[in-house]
């Protein structure tokens, strides 16, 4: 009998963790640009549309996060590029499908088929000036030095960009930088003839634009497949398969066009194109990921901000009391917390996602680190600047060591480390806009998925909140300032 | 027995000699003065005395006992300790200031307000100015303060480092009053080190002239008076150094 009894509890068990595995939605991530937002949702859109659950990571920080996210096991599935996985993520020349999907196994990763268009760096001009000159080509462009170019500061500056396209095509016109943002709009007004672009660009067709023909086979390819983990199940794999070579380089452009348009987004573009190519029913529901109000964001944002605060306190706090009577100790508490306030933001929060995957951990754990420094330095400084007179009475009038550290030291140092703390509070709400890379939320969601999308009130709608959490922070300092320090005692 | 004694002390400093050899007492309910010009180590001397420096050779004796074999902590509890320039903590009221050492010590509060109420009688400190914090009354207020804080817990011994030096003369004088009619009402050892001839005169029983950091001359206010019947003792102190 309690051999049933115990058969029926394991395969409930097993029921039960067997379909709650089952049930584990599939996530899909994307970069912060458009064109990655755009895949992302028409993979998420089709597998939604055939009752495969997804959850969506869109808009993290950059190639490093989005492929140590899916590495670590964050995410399943993301929308990359075949010349990016080769040169920034497997750093290798090889640069072919096979060579690429070889290498990619040692990771438990694979390389779905390719969508089709390849958006590479090319070389674009006015429309009306080719014709005129009657350039086709690259190559074409050495017949006219006088052309006008300003390159990108990112194409600019890389290896693989404008050195190495000078040499290859032997070009002989000087070259400035521009931002890339603003480089089309120079075009058309005739203030600049030549610049860098991306070939699925959107704002190609609305600027006139002509992209040359790379005749001399300089730009590595970049076509777009899906990166993911090579266990995915067979019939998310078949469904993802019927997008293989389905996206031309003009789809994509258009696409990329359309969400910038009034009333698109992303997801509706998505959409339309699984509409057109009939992979999806008109009335299938398009699941997104639920609207967070500003509210709810600047929540997240001070949720994340104030554990990190507060941990830090915790730490640092003890740390500069535990060290402030040794010189050498307290120097290299201060080097190493020095030390992680110079690894940028980006990169450290890369860094951590082998270790904590994505989401609010990784964001704490950077914010946590980077308020270290400002409180252990202003907490040493406030120890070390105490008048020595004054220790001396103190150790004269018998205080014991403990005594004199809770008595005299520590309320002499409190304008000095509340000063310290408030400047870590203030670093961290900056700081924490950036959490948003690594799916943590916060106001940086609203900043950056504005950025992505060209939406100012949506940028304005984190910034603002952000920016008054910071005012407000001051504010309560000084509150904080007046209610426990005598006026004297106040830092000016 | 001498509530306080020092036998060969020496201190050195990164090689320089502060203290060379140094034996004296220091008896009980009598006032002595340390005289010497400046750098002598007088000041040094009295850190030895209440283990805020330590000897690199010889002893100090607290009430017949060696003080390195006892808790430092609770014999400077025993000896009061007032500077110049009061060295009252900025952050804690006058009242807190000359209190602080009771309430670490767990006096109960009707105890902390009888000796609070006796001593600031005794210096002339208005209770308005005791809720105050040290930056916002006189230097002559200070020092009154200071050396409330250091007689709070009625100690054994008092150390007085130029207590008196950061006020005016007159002040100083008033000053002067309180610590005599504190002496007479609670006798104890105290250790004055001056640069001031007259504060030596009307208080001192006891003389210690140092010379380069050692004491040359141990004399009491009737040896002067002996041997010196026509000169005052300030003008006698003058001359030693
Ligand atoms: N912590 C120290 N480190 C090094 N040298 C010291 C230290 N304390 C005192 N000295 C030196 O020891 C000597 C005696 O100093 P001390 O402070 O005892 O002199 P003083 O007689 O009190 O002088 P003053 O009348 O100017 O206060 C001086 O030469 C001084 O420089
Ligand atoms: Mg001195």
């Amino acid at each position: 009998m309690r051999h049933y009894v115990i058969i029926l509890l394991l395969s409930i068990f097993t029921a039960f963790t067997a379909s709650a595995a089952n049930n584990k939605p599939l996530v899909i991530g994307s970069k912060a640009f458009m064109e990655s937002h755009i895949l992302a949702e028409i993979a998420a859109q089709l597998l939604e549309h055939n009752g495969i659950p997804v959850k969506r990571e869109l808009g993290l920080g950059g190639t490093l996060i989005v492929y140590e996210a899916l590495k670590q096991g964050s995410i399943d599935i993301y929308p990359e590029y075949t010349g990016t996985i080769a040169t920034a993520i497997l750093k290798q020349s090889e640069t072919s499908q096979e060579s690429i999907r070889a290498s990619l196994a040692h990771h438990k990763l694979a390389l779905l088929a390719p969508l089709g268009f390849n958006n590479s760096y090319a070389i674009a001009m006015s429309k009306e000036l080719a014709q005129q000159y009657n350039i086709k080509n690259i190559s074409d462009l050495n017949q006219y030095p006088q052309l006008r170019w300003a390159l990108s500061l990112e194409f600019l500056k890389r290896q693989d960009g404008w050195p190495s396209l000078q040499q290859h095509y032997q070009l002989t016109n000087s070259v400035s930088g521009i931002e890339h943002a603003l480089a089309y709009a120079a075009i058309q007004q005739n203030k600049l003839d030549v610049t860098d672009a991306y070939t699925t660009d959107g704002e190609l067709e609305q600027y006139k634009l002509a992209l040359l023909h790379d005749d001399r086979d300089f730009f590595p390819a970049y076509h777009a497949a899906y990166l993911v983990q090579e266990d995915l199940p067979m019939p998310v794999v078949n469904l993802l398969d019927q997008l293989a070579g389905r996206i031309t380089d003009d789809q994509m452009r258009n696409l990329n066009y359309l969400a910038t348009q009034p009333n698109h987004t992303p997801a509706s573009v998505a959409r339309h194109f699984l509409l057109t190519e009939k992979l999806i029913a008109p009335n299938s529901d398009v699941g997104t990921n639920a609207d967070t109000s500003t509210f709810d964001h600047t929540l997240q944002h001070l949720y994340l901000t104030l554990f990190a605060l507060v941990t830090a306190c915790l730490s640092a706090v003890p740390l500069a009391l535990l060290t402030y009577q040794n010189q050498k100790l307290s120097r290299f508490v201060v080097y190493s917390t020095g030390l992680l306030q110079t690894i940028p933001s980006l990169a450290l929060l890369a860094l951590m996602i082998p270790l904590f995957g994505l989401g609010e951990t990784p964001a704490i754990i950077a914010l946590f680190l980077y308020s270290l420094l400002p409180i252990v330095r202003n907490t040493l400084n406030g120890l070390n600047n105490i008048d020595p007179l004054l220790k001396q009475v103190a150790d004269g009038l018998g205080l014991s060591p403990k005594q004199r550290l809770w008595k005299i030291e520590l309320p002499l140092a409190i304008p000095s480390i509340l000063a310290g703390i408030k400047t870590a509070a203030i670093i961290n709400i900056g700081t924490a806009t950036l959490a948003a890379f690594v799916g943590a939320g916060g106001l940086g969601e609203p900043i950056i998925t504005g950025l992505t999308l060209n939406d100012h009130q949506l940028v304005l709608q984190g910034a603002i909140p952000a920016a008054l959490l910071a005012l407000t922070t001051e504010f309560i300092f000084e509150i904080i300032d007046k209610k426990l320090l005598p006026a004297h005692l106040r830092r000016k | 027995m001498h509530p306080l004694e020092i036998t060969n002390a020496r201190k050195v400093f990164n090689q320089h000699t502060a203290i060379d050899k140094v034996s004296c007492v220091f008896p009980e309910k009598t006032i002595t003065a340390i005289i010497g010009k400046s750098g002598c180590g007088k000041s040094t001397l009295l850190k030895l005395l209440n283990g805020l420096e330590s000897p690199d050779e010889g002893e100090v004796l607290f009430l017949g006992q060696s003080l390195q074999t006892q808790n430092i902590n609770d014999a400077r509890k025993k000896m009061g300790y007032a500077v110049q320039g009061t060295g009252l903590f900025p952050h804690l009221t006058l009242k807190q200031n000359i209190t602080l050492v009771a309430e670490l010590e767990q006096w109960s509060t009707h105890d902390i307000e009888q000796r609070l109420n006796f001593l600031s009688e005794i210096v002339q400190l208005e209770s308005d100015l005791l809720t105050r914090y040290p930056h916002t009354v006189s230097g002559g207020q200070q020092q009154r303060a200071g050396l409330c804080r250091a007689m709070m817990l009625k100690p054994d011994i008092l150390l007085l480092d130029e207590a008196f030096a950061a006020v005016d003369p007159i002040t100083r004088v008033e000053i002067h009053h309180h610590l005599l009619a504190l002496q007479s009402l609670e006798p104890r050892c105290i250790v004055m080190v001056t640069h001031d001839m007259r504060e030596a005169e009307l208080l001192a029983d006891r003389f210690l002239i140092m010379k380069a950091g050692t004491v040359t001359q141990q004399v009491t206010r009737s040896d002067i008076k002996k041997q010196y019947p026509e000169s005052s003792i300030e003008q006698w102190l003058l001359e030693s150094l």
